[in-house]
């Protein structure tokens, strides 16, 4: 009898064994990557942070190991799909700026240091009321299609971008441009409607890589698709994102070496972040970039012939205050907000502590940052004593958050909840999707309390300028303080380097009282790759981590 | 004349289902003049000029018969992102890797499922049908995106046997473009196995009772001739039947596995053009989905027929 009764399970112990062997399976390729961890930890030579907070302002040096080998290709894992590979596309995604650097050149360079450096531009110069931009550019180059890069190209590039039909997520910046005039074959002249003195750092953005204008007439609406620039690589097909060698190239490397180096990269997009790692694992790609700060720590503690360079300080993510709307019309509601907010809470729970808290726009190690400028600092009673305060005065204490609905907001912003909730304030978090959540903020109707948002690049003086100035077009806080006009105004108009570092740093502090945004943690992103892969530059500081990979190499 | 009438109905299914996945462009919030737009949506004339553009401002029905006119000609507009590529171009590319997937991942299935549903419809309660049972339960409860971990771990990191991204036939071949599939296909197949299996073996249970069988029994023919060519035919229609609601539901349902293995598919392309608020692509993709059912569903009834005589003639 007890037999048959241990026969008629045995089925369902063959299951559970069945079971038992599975998730022995998936932990045991942990385990064994775990007990190499404890052997090479000390080759990890890449990874430029380790297990302390990441440092620099995202200027690394570029990583080199040995002579550059010619030849070879590799696949490029990236997090999404392709969206468009057109300058006068937004360009939004790290993959697209990955894409876009290898098939374009820009008129002028970042170099590592975040000065600018000479590309198809090889001289630039402003005239003294900074309305007046004269720029030389190279006349001995092609486009991948043959057409010749010259003075035309580019003022055929800036009339596509001011041509309403373009639709152009640039119109803004456009907006700036009286006219673009082309003297000779070799000179660009942009006349300005009002002085900037950080035209050039525009022209080293995503604005400043040059498509053929033979293919943007050719291709009409299909050209996001169908790009052709100067640069590196030339896009074989968008359906496969085969990028092919250049033959033509017209850049060399510093010892006089015909760039790029690789013949062939294939961009493969990973949308699972445990996917991209696993793919690394197992040699189906040499390198991916990442966002996911999960990717970073797992690659640095679970071991193998990995390097990381870590990518940060250039963006962050910030919250969005309405300062229209109760309850952030009033300065001690906000004050309450940044009392209550605790960035180190934040970092440890959700980002296992890999990120560096964010108390201003600019990194600690920018030249532009002031230690006058920082947010208040986590102090919850004091929180405490200004929302009694408000609730005194009858005033609301509570609010809405709106974000887009990803797996890293809905954890940050529920955090966020919990730590507001203790400084007795009640929020709501709302999740909409990318184009409800941009239309509902960046419409400007106002119609909202706060915003999540992640922060545009502040590598230069005039970071702050369209998000802080009165009206400005990333102004969606409807921020407005005459000090801080003037001097943003101020600083487009002068080339007096410590003028502008000055004035920078009266605007944040200026803001920092006036708390329109409130910083949470700088953005860190990563190229996660084979040691075999090699020749990393620095990001551009603009690029979310993307690099240029002319100069990337497989080490022999 | 009965099939005539039959095909006429799912026209108009065919047509009505379009005309609701149409009207979503009306019912869904927001305006896709100002998606279009951009960051020019500020631009309250520009805004209008892609109106016109669109003959959104046209009534809605003037707007169907144009938009039905056009997709009946292989026109489906473009999509609504910013790069506006033509939706016609996003399903050339992700339309084969599904139906690829979805024939093998079906075709797998049943060559699996049918032996083990009859064998253990046959021996019920026996020991072969318990494990079976106990097995179908356990993959049941499995979802994707752990069997598909799993699979990597084991063929992919640990053994570097296979490729984890699938590709496609057109742009490595037939043999590397299958080689990269088994892993997605397997993901696909081990819940659909398990379903199939436990319909066929409990129908062959209800026909093996059938007094066919014992005549057949009763004739001295073999066990496994009753089986496959006496008892599973009768026994295949619930199989038959879900078989062919499973090809409708995968086609836009594989969205996980289509994630884990990168592939570039009907899934993705639908999940993302619903974020991005691409209206246009969710409409054409919603009426594939929809026109695949009602397709397949009708081949089913034919199918019902050959495998019944009884259906043929009443």
């Amino acid at each position: 009898m007890s037999n048959r009764r241990v026969q008629s399970r045995l089925p369902y112990l063959f299951a559970l064994l069945i079971v038992f062997a599975l998730v022995a399976a998936s932990c045991g390729g942990n385990d064994d990557k775990k007990g190499a961890s404890d052997n090479t930890t000390t080759t990890q030579a890449g990874d430029t942070g380790g297990t302390q907070p990441p440092t620099g302002s995202g200027f690394n040096e570029p990583e080199h190991e040995g002579t550059p080998a010619e030849g070879g290709s590799i696949v490029f894992g990236v997090e999404s799909t392709i969206a468009s590979l057109d300058p006068a596309g937004s360009l939004a995604q790290p993959s697209d700026i990955l894409t876009a650097l290898a098939i374009y050149d820009h008129l002028i360079d970042y170099d590592p240091k975040g000065g600018l450096t000479k590309s198809l531009a090889t001289d630039w110069s402003s005239s003294s009321d900074l309305k007046t931009w004269t720029i030389k550019v190279r006349t001995d180059i092609k486009f991948s299609d043959g057409t010749p890069f010259n003075a035309a190209a580019v003022k055929a590039q800036f009339d596509r971008f001011l041509d309403p039909a373009t639709n152009c997520t640039c119109a803004p910046t456009v907006a700036q441009i009286a006219s673009v005039e082309t003297p000779d074959d070799a000179t660009v002249v942009f006349k300005l409607k009002e002085p900037n003195a950080f035209w050039a750092n525009t022209l080293a953005g995503t604005l400043g890589f040059i498509a053929s204008p033979t293919a943007t007439a050719k291709y009409g609406a299909d050209y996001a698709r169908n790009p052709v620039g100067t640069g590196p690589f030339v896009l074989q097909s968008y359906d496969s994102l085969v990028l092919k060698k250049n033959p033509n190239y017209w850049k060399k490397d510093s010892e006089g070496r015909q760039l790029p180096y690789l013949d062939q990269i294939k961009i493969e997009p990973i949308p699972d972040s445990k996917v991209r790692l696993q793919s690394l694992r197992s040699g189906d790609i040499d390198i991916f970039q990442t966002a996911d700060t999960d990717n970073i720590v797992d690659v640095v503690k679970g071991g193998g012939d990995f390097k990381v360079q870590k990518v940060t300080g250039t963006s962050s993510t910030i919250v969005l205050l309405n300062l229209k709307k109760p309850p952030f019309d009033d300065i001690r509601m906000r004050q309450a907000f940044a009392y209550a907010l605790n960035r180190t809470e934040i970092n440890r729970v959700q980002y296992q502590g890999s990120r560096q808290e964010s108390y201003s726009a600019y990194n600690p190690s920018s030249p532009f940052y002031t230690k006058e400028g920082e947010q208040p600092h986590f102090d919850l009673a004091k929180a405490k004593a200004l929302v009694a305060d408000l609730k005194k005065d009858g005033k609301p204490t509570d609010y809405k958050a709106i974000c887009i609905p990803t797996d890293e907001s809905r954890r940050v912003l529920s955090l966020v909840q919990q730590q507001m909730a203790k400084a007795g304030i009640k929020v709501t978090n709302e999740f909409k999707d990318q184009g409800s959540y941009v239309n509902q903020i960046f419409a400007k109707t106002g119609n909202y309390q706060a915003g999540c948002f992640r922060s545009p690049q502040t590598a230069t003086p005039d970071g702050l300028h369209d998000s802080l100035i009165t009206g400005g077009s990333g102004n969606v806080m409807f921020y407005s303080n005459k000090q801080v006009d003037k001097d943003l105004t101020a600083i487009r108009a002068t080339t007096d380097a410590d003028e502008q570092a000055k004035l920078v740093k009266r605007v944040q502090v200026t803001a920092a009282k006036d708390l329109p945004v409130l910083q949470l943690l700088f953005d860190l992103f990563g190229n996660i790759h084979t040691s075999k892969v090699s020749g990393l530059p620095a990001p551009e500081p603009w690029s979310l981590g993307a690099i240029k990979v002319a100069g990337l190499y497989l080490q022999k | 004349m009965r099939w005539v009438v039959k095909i006429l109905a799912l026209i108009g299914v065919v047509i009505i289902v379009s005309m609701l996945t149409f009207l979503m462009t009306d019912l869904l919030p927001g305006d896709p003049a100002e998606v279009i737009a951009g960051s020019n949506a500020s631009d309250p004339a520009f805004v209008h000029k892609i109106r016109q553009e669109l003959n959104l401002d046209d009534p809605l029905p003037v707007r169907y018969v144009h938009w039905a006119g056009a997709a009946l000609h292989g026109d489906f507009g473009r999509s609504l992102e910013q790069n506006s590529e033509p939706i016609s171009d996003k399903l050339r590319r992700t339309i084969p890797n599904t139906v690829q997937l979805l024939l093998l991942a079906e075709i797998v299935s049943i060559i699996v499922a049918v032996p083990i549903g009859v064998y253990s419809g046959y021996r019920a309660n026996g020991k072969f049908d318990k494990v079976t049972t106990g097995v179908a339960f356990l993959l049941l409860a499995t979802p994707a995106f752990v069997s598909g971990v799993v699979l990597i771990a084991i063929f992919s990191v640990s053994t570097h046997l296979l490729k984890i991204q699938f590709q496609p036939i057109s742009e490595v071949g037939v043999v590397e473009s299958l080689k990269t599939s088994i892993m997605p296909v397997a993901c696909i197949s081990v819940g659909i196995i398990a379903v199939y299996v436990r319909l066929l073996r409990t129908d062959m249970i209800a026909t093996l009772q059938e007094d066919f069988v014992l005549n057949a029994r009763a004739k001295g023919l073999k066990s496994r001739y009753i089986l496959f060519r006496h008892a599973l035919r009768p026994s295949s229609f619930s199989l038959l039947t879900v078989a062919g609601i499973n090809l409708g539901t995968l086609i836009g349902g594989s969205v996980i596995v289509e994630q884990l293995f990168s592939i570039n598919g009907v899934g993705n392309l639908l999940v993302q053009s619903i974020s991005s608020r691409d209206i246009a692509t969710v409409q054409v993709i919603v009426l594939i989905i929809s026109v695949t059912y009602v397709a397949v569903n009708f081949l089913v009834d034919l199918l019902y027929s050959s495998l019944d005589p009884r259906i043929r003639r009443g």
